[in-house]
């Protein structure tokens, strides 16, 4: 039972990696088929699909950033013995836990939504290449959401002294 | 500095003076032409610029024709070829060139029919080498059957299929039992299968086979199979050998290359001036010009006009109150840098401030913030400028580039101040060490504090431009009330902050200063005061109270719309750290390669160094994209919002609409 604290830390940050990575996934993948399209018509015009379609690829890295954050936390790389000399306690591990949360299910989401966004982007682009900054700013704008669940999870993860 | 002033240009003169008139303004670069006045008896000029639309749609077809022979040219050994280049090209032309070029169009446009005959022949080629493909594919199963297809045909009695099964399929049909003989050629992929049996069982051979997914065949030839395909292949590769020859034949077509660029932008440009020429009004003989002129250019367009001609008369003006002059940005070095994101949002209006130098400070120092890695920043203001240094863009085009040199300076003193050195930890009292203020990822909570301070100097002196300006329209109670109402919250704010750290843990103290109370305690009433100020300055003007009470409700819930944008500046913090973690990921990676799996060995960089050349690559770049976009959004959204508008039209003079030249003017 001793390492339940830890366990429960360590799924904060699978879950923060894997659900934002899907969002990733699955928006980067919705914006790379309209991407596909347009250049399959016009290969001049990838490298401002490419930048819309790069767009929702983020809410992955945040959620990356938290996991690894966490692991740093736990102090993973040395054994999960915290500053304190025995393993984190199970309060610590579920805050911890939570902490991770935001980010997973706000990288979840953004990123299907930033997905859909640039996915409009693209469409403009194919239409209206010299518009193309706006396209990437208006996908930007949802991102808004997913750095503020990485603030949370960030400041949540480290003000506290969990142990 | 600024909005550069305008001024009204008119120019009478008589119709024979018409085209050099128009050359001259061209050349000048100086004046956008605008609808003149219609006096009575005047009337508007019509033209037909279909003859010119023609002609850029035959340009346009020469250029893609080069572009597809490119792709399939092979030089010869030893040549030096270089690649076509079909972007804008870098350098100034004269309007000489371009009028030389017009001269011996002819010659150009009779390349380009022959072009056409080339390309002609080439979308013949390309399709027969398809159809030879698509054709093999059909024949390979049955590559495997060394007898003609005719050989299978009925008689009177038996009657023969040929067709294909699934190769998954090949088993089972060979231990089936047919009512006639089945004959399978397999041969690695769909198997070839011919069956013979009685006419009258024919149909059970059929129904039997069609068990098996069996698709008879598409295809009727005289020999067999791997024959038609030998000669196919002759074909194709004959078709190809054609059409290397041709495309060698088109790629001599490519020192045209440069004059179709001139004579396409020199049409695009007489587009632009019959349409401009659409905007004068004329009578019969004479025709009446206006436009808009930089009053910087007044003095050499004036002595232009006089020596161009005696039959014309011109005279400038200020504008009216009632006129909107379209808006020319003139800026230092600096700040003319970051003109495209102003410009990107909107110009400002003719008689709006130009937010250009506010722009220019905030975003240069926010992306330092955001990619906060020294190194990179290194690499950034270095290879920027290097650009700029060998390829010498021509008039405004490197100025993207030069911005994100700049950008790159910020990057550097942020990512010194940070610590940040390709995320690599600085040994303990070294020089970049003392040189580092606080390292972000030991103290998040300071780079979130600072991240929002950073953003509320840029809040208040949006607040503090708009409060100047409505002074200066005569706004001045509403200006001083509501805008600097928040300037003061602000400053509120930043004496509250030594209090912030304190109380959220960012400093440790074991006590907290004396100085630190007085100073929250100032705080409170500057935010008092500037509160109060910001309630009433929205009753300012309303008629009856229950509008100023309106008002002053109003102003209360608008100030959660600045709270919101000031939080907004915490990506700041965000995309700061994301660059620090990303950065020691690819280290520690590296580190893991080199000292646990090969022992700490040299021969462990052999792939550590790609890893570590890879992945700070990609952190690189795809923090810089965050920066660029997050960085853009915080100067549209939360600064403009305050105070600017940018609903101006760009300058945009006679002999602009270029697309793959620029013209010196």
């Amino acid at each position: 039972m001793e390492l339940l604290g830890t366990g429960l830390a360590l799924l904060g940050a699978a879950i923060a990696v894997a659900l934002s990575g899907t969002g990733s996934a699955i928006g980067v993948g919705l914006a790379g088929q309209a991407a596909a399209g347009v250049v399959s018509e016009e290969p001049d015009k990838f490298m401002k699909c490419l930048i819309l379609q790069l767009l929702p690829a983020t809410q992955g890295i945040y959620g990356f950033i938290v996991g690894f954050l966490t692991l740093i936390k736990l102090n993973a790389f040395n054994g999960f013995i915290m500053d304190s000399g025995a393993f984190i306690s199970v309060s610590g591990g579920l805050g911890i836990f939570f902490a991770c949360l935001p980010i997973a299910i706000g990288g979840l989401f953004s990123a299907i939504h930033q997905g859909k966004v640039a996915v409009a982007g693209i469409a403009l682009v194919a239409k209206r290449p010299e518009e193309s900054t706006k396209g990437v700013l208006m996908t930007a704008m949802v991102e808004t959401y997913a750095l503020l669940a990485l603030l949370i999870s960030i400041l949540a993860l480290f003000i506290p002294s969990w142990s | 500095m600024a909005v550069v002033s305008m001024l009204r240009l008119r120019v009478l003169a008589h119709d024979s003076e018409k085209n050099k008139l128009m050359r001259l303004l061209t050349r000048s670069g100086a004046c956008e032409v605008t609808e003149a006045e219609l006096p009575e008896g005047l009337r508007r000029l019509q033209f037909s610029t279909e003859s010119f639309d023609e002609k850029i749609a035959k340009l346009e077809f020469g250029m893609y024709f080069l572009k597809e022979m490119q792709k399939f040219y092979v030089p010869e050994k030893g040549s030096e070829f270089k690649k076509l280049n079909f972007k804008r090209e870098n350098r100034l032309y004269e309007l000489e060139n371009y009028e030389n070029a017009v001269e011996n169009e002819a010659e150009v446009f009779s390349d380009i029919e022959a072009m056409r005959a080339v390309m002609n022949r080439y979308t013949d080629l390309k399709a027969e080498i398809q159809r030879c493909a698509s054709e093999k594919a059909r024949l390979i199963p049955y590559s495997g059957m060394d007898m003609p297809f005719d050989a299978w045909k009925s008689s009177k009695r038996a009657a023969a299929v040929i067709g294909t099964v699934p190769s998954e399929y090949a088993e089972a049909l060979a231990a089936a039992e047919l009512p006639g003989y089945v004959f399978a050629f397999p041969n690695g992929g769909d198997v070839a299968v011919a069956a013979v049996a009685l006419k009258e069982d024919i149909g059970a051979v059929n129904e039997k086979l069609a068990e098996f997914e069996f698709s008879p065949a598409a295809v009727r030839l005289s020999g067999t199979a791997s024959e038609r395909i030998n000669e196919l292949d002759e074909i194709a590769e004959k078709c190809a050998a054609e059409r290397s020859a041709l495309v060698a034949e088109g790629m001599e077509y490519a020192y045209r290359l440069e004059a179709m660029k001139l004579l396409y932008d020199y049409y695009s440009m007489a587009k632009e001036r019959a349409e401009a020429e659409e905007l004068c009004s004329g009578t019969q003989s004479a025709f009446l010009l206006e436009g808009w002129v930089p009053k910087a250019s007044q003095e050499s367009l004036s002595k232009e006009l006089a020596d161009c001609s005696e039959y014309l008369i011109y005279s400038f003006r200020e504008p009216k109150e009632d006129e909107i002059p379209p808006t020319k940005l003139k800026n230092d070095k600096f700040t003319s840098a970051f003109e495209e994101i102003v410009a990107m949002f909107g110009v400002p209006g003719y008689r709006e401030r130009d937010p250009g130098i506010f722009v220019a400070v905030f975003y240069f120092l926010f992306f330092g913030i955001m990619i906060s890695d020294a190194g990179y920043g290194l690499i950034l203001a270095i290879g920027c400028f290097l650009y700029l240094k060998l390829r010498k863009p021509v008039k405004t085009s490197g100025r993207m580039i030069a911005m994100f040199g700049f950008c790159g300076i910020a990057t550097v003193i942020w990512g010194a101040l940070f610590g940040g050195w390709f995320s690599i930890t600085l040994p303990e009292g070294s020089f970049l060490d003392k040189l580092t203020w606080f390292n972000p990822m030991d103290e998040p909570l300071k780079m979130f504090l600072l991240a929002i301070a950073a953003g509320a100097v840029q809040m208040a002196v949006g607040f503090a431009i708009k409060g100047v300006d409505e002074i200066k329209s005569g706004e001045v109670l509403h200006g001083i009330l509501s805008q600097f109402g928040w300037v003061i919250i602000f400053i509120a704010l930043g004496l509250l902050y030594p209090t912030l750290t304190i109380f959220l843990g960012a400093v440790k103290v074991s006590e907290t200063p004396e100085w630190v109370s007085v100073m929250a305690n100032i705080a409170l009433y500057f935010a008092l005061i500037g509160f109060a100020m910001m309630v009433i300055g929205g009753m300012v003007g309303k008629r009856n109270v229950i509008k100023a009470l309106g008002g002053a409700f109003g102003s209360v819930y608008g100030s959660i719309n600045v709270v919101s944008d000031l939080l907004s500046y915490s990506r700041l913090f965000g995309l700061g750290l994301t660059t620090g973690v990303i950065g020691y990921v690819v280290n520690m990676l590296a580190d893991l390669i080199v000292n646990t799996f090969f022992g700490g060995g040299w021969y462990g960089w052999i792939v550590a160094v790609p890893v570590l050349l890879i992945g700070h690559a990609f952190n690189m770049s795809i923090n810089l994209l965050g920066a660029y976009v997050h960085d853009s959004r915080l100067q549209y959204v939360e600064f403009f919002g305050r105070f600017y508008e940018g609903q101006g039209h760009a300058f945009k003079p006679l002999g602009s609409r270029l697309k793959y030249t620029y013209l010196n003017n």
